[in-house]
């Protein structure tokens, strides 16, 4: 049976991939194979299981649990299924990440080997922060955050508890000085205060890079 | 006639017939999970993939039509690792144990995994829809065994036209949902089973309580066939009853009941109580759609019926009930001479002297008889015969089938006092015309069918109070349903759980019956039943005349055959003496009508395959 689903039935993400912005493929890529297993007819193998595998094995990858095989495992799906599925727009999919593997290769191999996403786009491979010296203490990010991990009250710097959140980045877009960041989760930490303290009243000493670890000059 | 090259091998293949197909046929496997004989087509699972010579490119055989010349190579080192993929995608949402699974060994999908060598350790394993529900009838479905073949959907949509079946993806998960969501009986389903056939998987299976008590699948999957004693072939002749094809049907009938008009109006219908259709609402009434097919169906039976020549053996029935003149006429179809000797004045057994004229007309058994006798079949009445006897005048081989005409007295006081009747004596004296006096009122004792027949044929008579005790609570009662419900509408005093004592009679003439409330009761392993009494529970029952119908066992005196319990010692329907066989209730005690005749036609069978050692 051939299905005559198109590329273009794929809407809530662009396509394709722009490097402006998308920013990261490994997340793009992950953006556009949920789209596409919430699309398809669900008949085909190549189309049906190969989305939901690729979708899987993406997610680990983004999530920081990648495989040193795993880009040789998208590598092979997606050639099965540009031979095999049913619809152009599976073919068009696993087409636009084959590219992407070739093209943006150094990115993956980032996220595979490093743990890290240079763009910092991919959120369980970052640390969500509150600038200190942004913040003006509204408390909407307070409101808004599903797992309570942001302390804070009126005129206090709000702090996240990165034991508790699961980077949902809700609270990014509803803070109206954008003072909630991301830093690399491989990187230095971000200094931040321990406890909510009245807006404008820290001051973040500087970070002596290599003399954490108590070494010396 | 189409040639085509697979695998170097010239096979031959239908015009218009797909590869896989033709393939299949002439002995050449390629893998294969979606495509099924009975559906069509849709090449989804890809895993019977193969390459065409001057053919770009990778085609699913299942959806290539066959052409002449075709030289087709179903293995290469890129169709296996497609095909090995495609088999790993299927697997990683799917269970990776298969011993618990009820399908485990009769699994499609499992001897594809063995046959394409593939396990889930390569692949992440990938969550899948984990719906387990029992809540419809009939079968189990078990969304996490479903691998998303869709043969299914295809049953239901293409085979049956009823599309109740569909595919729908929600949160990024394909699965086989039901129209309208909830249960299959909301999305009018039909239950025809269509769908759980066709599975490969352990996802639709029949429930484990519906199999359990059968020995193969098949009989399990119609119950109706395999409950029957006689295994009348049901499906078969009520398909043809709904085209309307009654004479059809009757033929399907009598290949395993010379009788069927007969079992129209009386049979107990083991079919119905098993029927797949009463775990959806109730069960077909069969019984009265065999009534359709006996009444209106022609003599077309007598042109399907096989005779075979003359085998120039003679063999001799005793009992002319409907175990004996079963056998006799599946007898005389084998081609041996067959003589039948009744000893009442009159053929037909217990039809004619044990059931009621009200349920059974006489003139619906004797025109069935007739039929047996023109099959070739002689018929002796008023000659009581012992098997010794017609071995002395040199008949081959005798069949007992005397049925049980001895009703059984309780072994109680009292039980021979004037006024007490058995069942049998009872139901004979009325259907010669000799009508017992009863009296104003009668008490039976028993709680079988052959008890309502009695209660029915005295209210007939007029009686006027007609009361029913017996052992068994109301509901674990042997008389069937309707025979109970038919006796309370017409006012008969039904007392439930009781024993007897004895009976008395007092000055009046009128027959009281000492009865005792039943606390407990029990059959051991030997059979012999065991009643614990309430303790001072005693009561009186009183009547014009008290009837036994509490059992019968066959009246064999004369007969020298080994006897357990009073019934005949058979072993494969051959009873102790040498050429003497038997049948029916004389070695069942009583059953029923279906079961005689069953019984008559399988001793009739073991009669015609012993005849090498006469």
């Amino acid at each position: 049976m051939q299905c005559n689903k198109m590329i273009s039935n794929i809407n809530g993400i662009g396509f394709p991939y722009s490097g402006e912005r998308d920013r990261c493929s490994v997340d793009y890529v992950f953006r556009l194979l949920d789209q596409l297993r919430n699309t398809l007819c669900g008949k085909g193998v190549f189309c049906r299981d190969a989305a939901s595998q690729l979708y899987s094995i993406v997610g680990s990858i983004r999530g920081g649990e990648g495989k040193s095989g795993d880009v040789g495992l998208i590598r092979e799906i997606c050639q099965a299924s540009l031979q095999l599925a049913d619809c152009e727009m599976t073919r068009e999919a696993v087409k636009e990440i084959l590219s992407l593997l070739d093209t943006d290769g150094e990115n993956w191999d980032a996220h595979i080997t490093r743990r890290r996403c240079p763009s910092l786009s991919c959120e369980s491979l970052t640390i969500f922060y509150i600038d200190p010296a942004v913040c003006d203490g509204c408390g909407k990010c307070t409101d808004i955050c599903p797992e309570s991990a942001i302390d804070g009250s009126p005129a206090l710097i709000h702090v996240i508890d990165r034991e508790v959140c699961t980077r949902c980045a809700a609270c990014e877009p509803v803070c109206p000085v954008s003072a909630i960041k991301r830093a690399d989760v491989a990187g230095v930490p971000p200094k931040t205060p321990d406890a909510p303290v009245p807006v404008g009243s820290f001051k973040a000493e500087p970070v002596r890079k290599g003399l954490r670890k108590g070494l010396r000059p | 006639m189409i040639k085509i090259t697979i695998d170097n091998k010239i096979i031959a293949a239908k015009e218009g017939q797909s590869v896989l197909s033709a393939a299949l046929e002439a002995g050449v496997y390629i893998p294969h999970l979606c495509h099924h004989p009975s559906l069509p087509d849709i090449g989804e699972c890809k895993l019977c993939i193969v390459e065409i010579e001057g053919r770009d490119g990778i085609h699913t055989s299942c959806t290539t039509p066959a052409e002449d010349g075709m030289v087709i190579r179903t293995r290469s080192e890129r169709i296996d690792s497609l095909r090995k993929l495609s088999m790993e995608l299927m697997l990683a949402g799917h269970p990776s144990e298969c011993t618990a699974c009820p399908k485990y060994g009769q699994c499609e999908f499992q001897s594809l995994i063995q046959y394409i060598g593939v396990s889930d350790t390569r692949l992440r394993k990938v969550p899948s829809n984990n719906l387990y529900t029992e809540e419809n009838p009939l079968f189990v479905r078990d969304l996490g065994r479903c691998v998303l073949c869709g043969r299914c959907v295809r049953a239901c949509e293409d085979v049956r036209g009823v599309g109740v079946l569909g595919f729908k993806t929600r949160d990024g998960r394909t699965e086989i949902s039901i129209r309208n969501g909830g249960l299959l009986a909301d999305g009018d389903c039909r239950f025809c089973g269509a769908c759980v056939e066709v599975c490969p998987t352990g996802a639709l299976h029949d429930k484990n309580e519906l199999l359990r008590s059968y020995g193969t699948k098949e009989s399990a999957l119609v119950p109706c066939r395999s409950k029957c004693p006689a295994h009348t072939d049901v499906p078969r002749y009520v398909a043809y009853v709904r085209e309307g094809d009654f004479s059809e049907a009757l033929a399907v009938i009598r290949e395993k009941a010379p009788f069927p008009h007969t079992l129209s109006l009386v049979c107990m219908r083991f079919c119905e109580d098993a029927c797949r259709r009463g775990c959806v609402n109730e069960a077909i009434s069969i019984r009265d759609i065999k009534r359709i097919a006996a009444e209106n169906g022609t003599d077309l039976w007598k042109s399907r019926a096989k005779s075979s020549p003359s085998t120039g053996r003679k063999v001799s029935v005793i009992g002319s009930g409907p175990a004996g003149l079963t056998a006799a006429y599946y007898l005389a179809r084998k081609g041996h001479t067959v003589d039948v000797y009744e000893k009442l004045p009159k053929a037909g057994g217990m039809l004619r002297y044990g059931i009621p004229g009200y349920r059974l007309p006489e003139e619906v058994f004797e025109s069935e008889i007739e039929d047996i006798l023109q099959a070739g079949v002689r018929l002796h009445v008023n000659s009581p015969k012992t098997p010794q006897e017609l071995l002395n005048e040199g008949t081959d081989a005798v069949l007992v089938a005397v049925g049980a005409h001895k009703g059984i007295r309780l072994p109680i006081e009292g039980n021979d006092l004037p006024n007490t009747y058995t069942a049998v004596e009872y139901l004979r004296n009325a259907a010669l015309g000799s009508i017992t006096g009863l009296g104003d009122s009668v008490l039976i004792l028993g709680g079988g069918n052959v008890a309502f027949d009695v209660a029915g044929v005295a209210h007939r008579n007029g009686i006027k109070r007609i009361m029913m005790a017996c052992l068994e609570p109301r509901d674990a009662m042997t008389a069937g349903k309707e025979e109970i419900e038919e006796g309370l509408g017409y006012g008969l005093e039904l007392y439930n759980g009781k024993t007897f004592l004895r009976v008395v009679q007092n000055e009046e003439g009128k027959l009281s019956v000492l009865c005792r409330d039943v606390a407990e009761l029990s059959v051991d392993d030997s059979g012999r039943m065991n009643i614990v009494p309430v303790p001072d529970s005693d009561q009186w029952l009183t009547a014009d005349s008290v009837i036994f119908a509490v059992g019968q066992k066959p009246e064999l005196e004369g007969f020298e055959l080994e006897q357990n319990r009073g019934l005949l010692v058979v072993n494969g329907h051959r009873s102790s003496v040498e050429k003497v066989f038997a049948c029916g209730d004389s070695v069942t005690g009583t059953l029923s009508i279906i079961h005689a005749i069953a019984s008559g036609r399988e001793a009739a069978s073991a009669i015609d395959l012993s005849r090498r050692g006469w």
